[in-house]
């Protein structure tokens, strides 16, 4: 967080910096003739720059957060798994942000910084209450030649004239209510030309202008070019104000000469300082007795570097991260288990490591926005969550952590126990995103599958129950008993396994795999799922391991398998993070298990690596279509190719 | 008293001169009236005076009097010597802070002889 506000302060500074060094390197150069309204607005733009930070990412940086360690790893994935389910619940992301055991210098230099602006900013209000109070003594001055001159000269806003014995030489306090004060005992011949003067403050909202100048020399304190242009911003407010009042038809000798002998009052006494220096004053002093034009070419200049200006400001958003679609923008999910974060961008319907993430979605800035639950907002939820989970008592029910239950008081308690942890742990700083999915959520296999309906009992099942598969959802025999795994592949040469669907049931206690016999398709092409001729029980010693770990996600228990449903939902997700691989070569992979290869629907895949695994795929839906395979060059997949 | 008493306090001064024994809220509503103070810059005058010793305000009532005479404190006004902070606006303070010193004498005949050069 510390890290995000210095960088948006030092970006800002930075770029403003910058403006600030053109913008006194134009007034070098034309200062002279031109005048100091032009450079007024100049100012202006590097003061908003100076004040908005036009670039806000959120202050929770993910690489911050993912660079972390796991947090509680484990015991969120569970929250995680029970959570989501049955009640659409919170979304465990991270619990807290790292503590950092050794001196954060970011934070030392955030302290240091923020210190120097309270610092800054005190200064300035004890200073500005004081003066205020020293103004707002003063006598009303309005006799009938400024009332007069003031007739001449009208403004909407209402303008007091008062003097006092306080003050060396005029000035204007209020924005809204302005006030000039003119010392006691002022030339009255000068009476015009300091009205006009002050008056320019006036229209010009000098009042305003200069307490934001002020605000930002606090914010950029550290940064000595801001510190340059205030006191330059200042002497082209009094220029501009200076030409007003030549304009005005001021006697420029008469004008000249009196702010040399204001000048020379203050002299006298000690301790004072000057506001304007001999350089200031000599630059005043030339300016009233030149004049000043706009030429053209200073014009030109300060159009160009003010357009420059602007662009920069624009731009101060980090743009240069389009080609990656913002994370808020895709909806990305974290899920944080076992000690690894994995990310889904279709809402949760796959997941994949944060590198391959990365490797798709290229790398994320820091504008990543995550909604954090409140601990108000936790508990109004958790108040309602525990009535309806109260509702749930008796239902059937199935999570991957527990494979199928039915809830009752028990469970019920154990599961708002959680949910209660989780609120202490906010309510002690920890972070939980906010993931309040409508009931449709297909993180894991729904409705049917809760309410214990007929999940894997589809076109995949039917063709097995002949060879003695029986009953369905979490209650899948063979030959009688119930089965833990159950394995629709064959072997695909290599050593290479091509699996068709998966099921598991962590109640089970039989594993079975698929009897196929492989055929030679007409194109000559090898089918390794052939046809079905049986089912064994006791596990298949061909059957690679890693490629079920792969088919399944990584963390989630096994009897999340249970959401088959035929082809596609089997480690639905783990099938689609499989073929997500496959996606730049114009492969897609769709919910309902279809797949498709530029438009064309596929019937089968195969990719033989040249390492020697395979992973293959029939598509249980389509009994036509592409048979397509994979072409690879010099080790690196390089296409797919259709038979 | 060695404070010089300020324009704003003489014109409190005034009130008294004129009113004997006022009270601050009457003060405050002259000063309104006629100075067009609000009345925490009224009572903030007053309380000046009474720290200089120029008032002396009593309880209850907060009823106030003068302690000098006109003669006295017009005899002790003396011209010139504005306050340190003179403008006293932050704005001079940082920029004095920056460009820090007075113009010598010197400083300001060259610059009048530029102002006659240049007319």
């Amino acid at each position: 967080m510390s890290g995000a506000a210095l960088e948006i302060l030092g970006r800002v500074s930075l770029s403003a910096g910058v403006m600030i060094l053109a913008a006194a390197a134009l007034r070098l150069r034309f200062g002279g003739r031109t005048p100091g309204r032009v450079f007024c607005l100049l100012w202006d733009i590097i003061l908003l720059r100076l004040l908005l930070p036009v670039d806000i990412p959120s202050p929770v940086s993910i690489q911050r957060l993912l660079a972390g360690g796991s947090g509680r790893g484990g015991a969120a994935a569970v929250t995680y798994v029970s959570g989501e389910v049955l009640t659409e619940g919170p979304y465990v992301v991270r619990e807290k942000l790292p503590s950092l055991p050794s001196l954060d210098w970011t934070a030392v230099l955030l302290l240091l910084w923020a210190a120097g602006m309270v610092l800054g900013l005190t200064w300035l209000a004890a200073v500005h209450l004081r003066s205020r109070r020293i103004y707002a003594a003063a006598l009303p001055a309005e006799d009938e030649e400024i009332r007069a001159w003031q007739a001449a000269n009208p403004l909407r806003r209402p303008v007091q004239v008062r003097v006092s014995d306080r003050v060396a030489s005029p000035l204007t306090y209020g924005a809204v209510y302005p006030v000039v004060v003119l010392p006691r005992g002022m030339d009255r011949d000068l009476l015009p030309c300091v009205l006009a003067h002050e008056y320019a403050h006036i229209r010009r909202f000098d009042a305003l202008r200069k307490p934001l100048l002020a605000l930002a020399l606090c914010v950029h304190w550290f940064n000595p070019l801001v510190w340059a242009m205030y006191v330059l911003a200042g002497r082209d407010m009094e220029l501009a104000c200076d030409e007003a009042a030549v304009r005005a038809g001021a006697d420029r000798r008469g004008y000249a000469l009196a702010l040399l002998s204001m000048e020379e009052e203050r002299g006298r006494r000690p301790l004072s300082g000057s506001y304007f220096s001999a350089n200031a004053l000599e630059e005043r002093i030339k300016g009233i007795m030149r004049g000043k034009q706009t030429t053209l070419a200073a014009l030109l200049a300060v159009l160009v570097v003010m357009s420059a200006a602007t662009t920069v400001f624009a731009a101060g958003a980090p743009a240069e991260r389009t080609g990656a679609v913002s994370l808020a923008e895709r909806e990305v999910m974290l899920l944080d288990g076992n000690g690894q974060t994995c990310l889904s961008s279709d809402g949760g319907l796959t997941w994949m490591t944060e590198e391959r993430y990365h490797a798709q979605y290229g790398d994320w800035g820091g504008d990543w926005d995550v909604e954090w639950w409140t601990y108000e907002e936790y508990k109004a939820w958790l108040d309602q969550e525990r009535e309806e989970l109260r509702d749930l008592i008796g239902e059937r029910a199935y999570t991957g952590s527990d494979g199928w239950f039915t809830w009752d008081q028990e469970k019920v308690d154990d599961t708002i126990a959680l949910y209660e942890e989780i609120l202490e742990d906010i309510k002690n700083g920890g972070l939980y995103s906010r993931e309040v999915r409508d009931s449709s959520g297909e993180l894991i296999p729904d409705t049917a599958l809760s309410s214990g309906g007929t999940a894997p009992g589809d076109i995949w099942l039917e063709e097995l129950r002949p060879f003695g598969i029986e009953g369905g959802g979490e209650e899948l025999t063979y030959r009688g008993e119930r089965i833990r795994t159950l394995v629709d592949g064959a072997p695909a040469g290599g050593g290479g396994y091509a699996i068709r669907s998966l099921y598991a049931c962590d109640e089970g206690t039989v594993d079975v795999h698929t009897l196929r016999r492989p055929v030679r398709n007409p194109d000559g092409s090898y089918d390794p799922m052939g046809e079905l001729t049986g089912l064994a029980a006791g596990g298949d010693p061909d059957f690679d391991p890693a490629l079920i770990a792969c088919a399944r996600f990584e963390g989630a228990p096994a009897a999340e398998a249970a959401g088959a449903d035929g082809g596609g939902r089997v480690g639905g997700r783990s099938l689609r993070e499989i073929f997500t691989a496959y996606e730049i070569w114009g492969l897609t992979y769709g919910e309902d298990g279809s797949l498709a290869w530029n438009g064309q629907p596929v019937r089968s895949f195969a990719d033989q690596k040249p390492g020697g695994g395979v992973f293959s795929y029939e598509n249980p839906y389509a009994d036509e279509g592409l048979r397509v395979g994979t072409v690879y060059d010099g080790g690196v997949l390089a296409g797919l190719t259709a038979a | 008293m060695e404070d010089r008493i300020y324009d704003s306090e003489l014109r409190v001064l005034e009130f008294l001169w004129q009113g004997g024994t006022l009270s601050a809220r009457e003060i405050a509503a002259r000063a309104a009236e006629e100075v067009g103070w609000s009345k925490t810059t009224t009572y903030t005058v007053l309380k000046k005076c009474v720290d200089k010793g120029l008032v002396e305000r009593r309880d209850p009532g907060f009823l106030c009097r003068a302690l000098v005479s006109r003669r006295e404190a017009q005899h002790q006004e003396t011209r010139g010597l504005i306050d340190r902070m003179y403008g006293g606006s932050a704005d001079r303070l940082v920029a004095s802070l920056l460009e820090g010193r007075t113009l010598s004498e010197a400083e300001i005949n060259r610059l009048r002889r530029m102002v006659e050069e240049l007319s």
